[in-house]
């Protein structure tokens, strides 16, 4: 275990960007809010105090759900990126051949670089959204102050706190252990192209997409791996009538719902293929 | 009594495509030896480290430490320490983070050790490897190879690119090291004269194949290189050298297994240097003669 914490403690220090990116990204976000909020915010909600309504609320949250989904997004850019450098970059560099001079075997180092895209940047990209998220809340109190209001109802439209739960449920839960298949397939290509690991990461996929279109006129391939990435790892479990609040969102399909789909199970199975092949490939990896 | 070697190799054979690069390779290392394998370029001096290694697989048996390098490359790891190339260290890395995460995974690790051997050097803690020359990446790479309480260090072509200074250094610190803590240490190059001084074995590769295996006591008894009298050629010949040349207008025969009373009469006796003998056995000459 001590090993497989500092595989990943590694791979952190390599690649900083991986928590950098989003952190500086909120940033730019937050300097945004900052400078839209004085001109914005105190109007809007004056305008909104006499009319609370469920759609008013909705109207306070948006700002909060779509920092959440450009954050989610930025995750899901950076762990394909990552992926795609992650066993074909120490073969790049030679680094490889050090790495394997140490009593760390091939199955501990691939499965701490599947950690990344899974669990790692989940994590990352939940602490710096709902930190943003929380730095918004506070620059929106200040404002509103400066001009007399109570903020008391942006707290409870945005409902940060109470959709943190959620947010991380659906970070780690599904876009990144449910699109494992996908980052496990990355790492897979990413411990054998021989140069340029992207394409040769994307192209079977696509090969196999319009191959499929052109004789079956189907794109249920191109569905499946395009919805993994969305972070659908099962069948929707909500219904029209469960609302459509970024909670419920949030929790589509449920850890129940995930756990019961076969769908999830058999891209585990697919994922656990794909690294039994880059730990075999990493194996006999030579610098590239 | 026979005592377990270190690496026990058998019928080693690895194939690239229609290349050859081992063939049928038998070789026996025992502990506290320091050997030398001796090739040119694409003699499979590498394939054979790697192979020792568990970094590719083979044919034929191989047993580094009584294990099977192939499938047990992290467990050998605890007892085996290598520098594959000086160029290895991630160019990102800083040194303290390199002491930091070789100290957390290797059991064998003596920290201390390194940054004994790094106080003697300008190698600052904080510093990343892309702001380190060539030869400090080298220093840095042996600091903490040395540091590992291994059975057996490899080391293949460990002063390609480095001048003088740092070779010397380097092989220093090697022999301290090995009257230190007396372990088993492979080494691979092609650069003869260098490690002639530091080696008690040698080994001639060739083609993927080995021209000579021997110590340097082994060495010393059974080879002889004489500067031929003129008077004394066809005399000379007669004795069947396995290697003959011309320098500096005297004709130079390198025999094997032939007393030193029967060179005595023929010219000057001496031992040959070990890329004399690597000439006579691996060079044209030899291929020219078959030998």
């Amino acid at each position: 275990m001590r090993r497989f914490v500092w595989s990943l403690k590694r791979e952190l220090w390599e690649n900083p960007w991986v928590w950098r990116a989003p952190a500086g990204i909120a940033a730019v976000v937050l300097v945004g809010f900052v400078a839209w909020a004085p001109g914005k915010l105190p109007t809007q909600v004056a305008a909104l105090a006499s009319v609370l309504t469920a759609h008013s609320n909705n109207h306070l949250r948006e700002p909060y759900e779509i920092v959440s989904g450009v954050m989610m997004g930025i995750g899901l850019l950076l762990a394909v990126i990552y992926c795609v450098d992650a066993l074909y970059g120490e073969r790049r560099d030679r680094s490889v051949l050090l790495w394997k001079s140490l009593p760390v075997s091939d199955l501990e180092t691939v499965l701490a670089k599947l950690s990344i895209p899974t669990v790692v940047l989940p994590a990352i990209v939940w602490v710096t959204t709902v930190a943003l998220q929380l730095a918004m809340l506070l620059v929106s109190t200040a404002v509103l102050a400066a001009h007399g209001q109570g903020a008391a109802v942006v707290w409870s439209s945005s409902r940060v706190l109470a959709d943190a739960g959620p947010l991380l449920y659906h970070l780690v839960a599904l876009h990144g252990i449910a699109t494992s298949p996908i980052y496990a397939w990355i790492l897979l290509v990413s411990a054998r192209a021989p140069r340029a690991p992207l394409a040769w990461a994307i192209l079977p996929p696509v090969a196999i997409g319009v191959l499929e279109k052109v004789a079956l006129g189907t794109t249920r391939f191109a569905g499946l791996v395009v919805g993994r990435l969305g972070g659908g790892g099962a069948p929707s479990t909500a219904t029209a009538a469960s609302g459509s609040g970024g909670m419920m969102r949030l929790m589509d399909p449920t850890l129940a719902g995930l756990i019961a789909a076969p769908a999830f199970w058999l891209g585990l199975v697919v994922a656990a293929v794909f690294v039994f092949g880059a730990v075999r490939l990493r194996r006999s990896a030579q610098p590239a | 009594m026979t005592t377990t070697p270190v690496i026990d190799a058998r019928g080693l054979r690895k194939t690239y495509g229609d290349t050859v690069a081992l063939d049928s390779l038998d070789l026996r290392v025992d502990a506290g030896r320091i050997v030398g394998i001796i090739g040119p370029n694409g003699a499979g001096k590498t394939t054979l480290l790697n192979a020792i290694l568990g970094l590719t697989a083979y044919e034929g048996e191989l047993q580094v430490l009584g294990r099977d390098p192939w499938r047990e490359r992290a467990a050998l790891m605890h007892d085996v320490a290598f520098i594959a190339d000086v160029a290895v260290l991630p160019r990102w890395i800083r040194v303290s983070q390199l002491l930091d995460y070789v100290e957390a995974v290797h059991p064998r690790f003596v920290r201390a050790r390194a940054e004994s051997f790094l106080e003697r050097t300008t190698i600052r803690a904080k510093a990343k490897v892309k702001e380190l020359s060539k030869g400090m990446v080298a220093q840095l790479h042996l600091a903490v190879v040395m540091a590992i309480d291994a059975q057996l260090l490899v080391l293949d072509e460990p002063t390609l690119g480095l001048d003088i200074i740092y070779r010397k250094q380097l092989f220093d610190a090697l022999l301290d090291d090995y009257h230190e803590r007396a372990r088993t240490i492979v080494l691979a190059t092609h650069q003869v004269e260098e490690i002639e001084h530091v080696v008690t074995d040698v080994v001639f590769l060739d083609r993927g194949r080995i021209a000579l295996q021997a110590t340097m006591d082994e060495v010393e008894q059974r080879y002889r290189e004489v500067r031929v009298h003129p008077a004394q050629l066809g005399a000379a010949r007669e004795l069947v050298p396995i290697h003959e040349r011309e320098a500096l207008g005297q004709r130079i025969m390198l025999f094997e297994d032939v007393a030193t009373e029967r060179l005595a009469p023929l010219g000057d006796v001496r031992t040959p240097s070990v890329a004399d003998l690597f000439i006579a056995r691996v060079g044209d000459g030899a291929r020219r003669s078959g030998s």
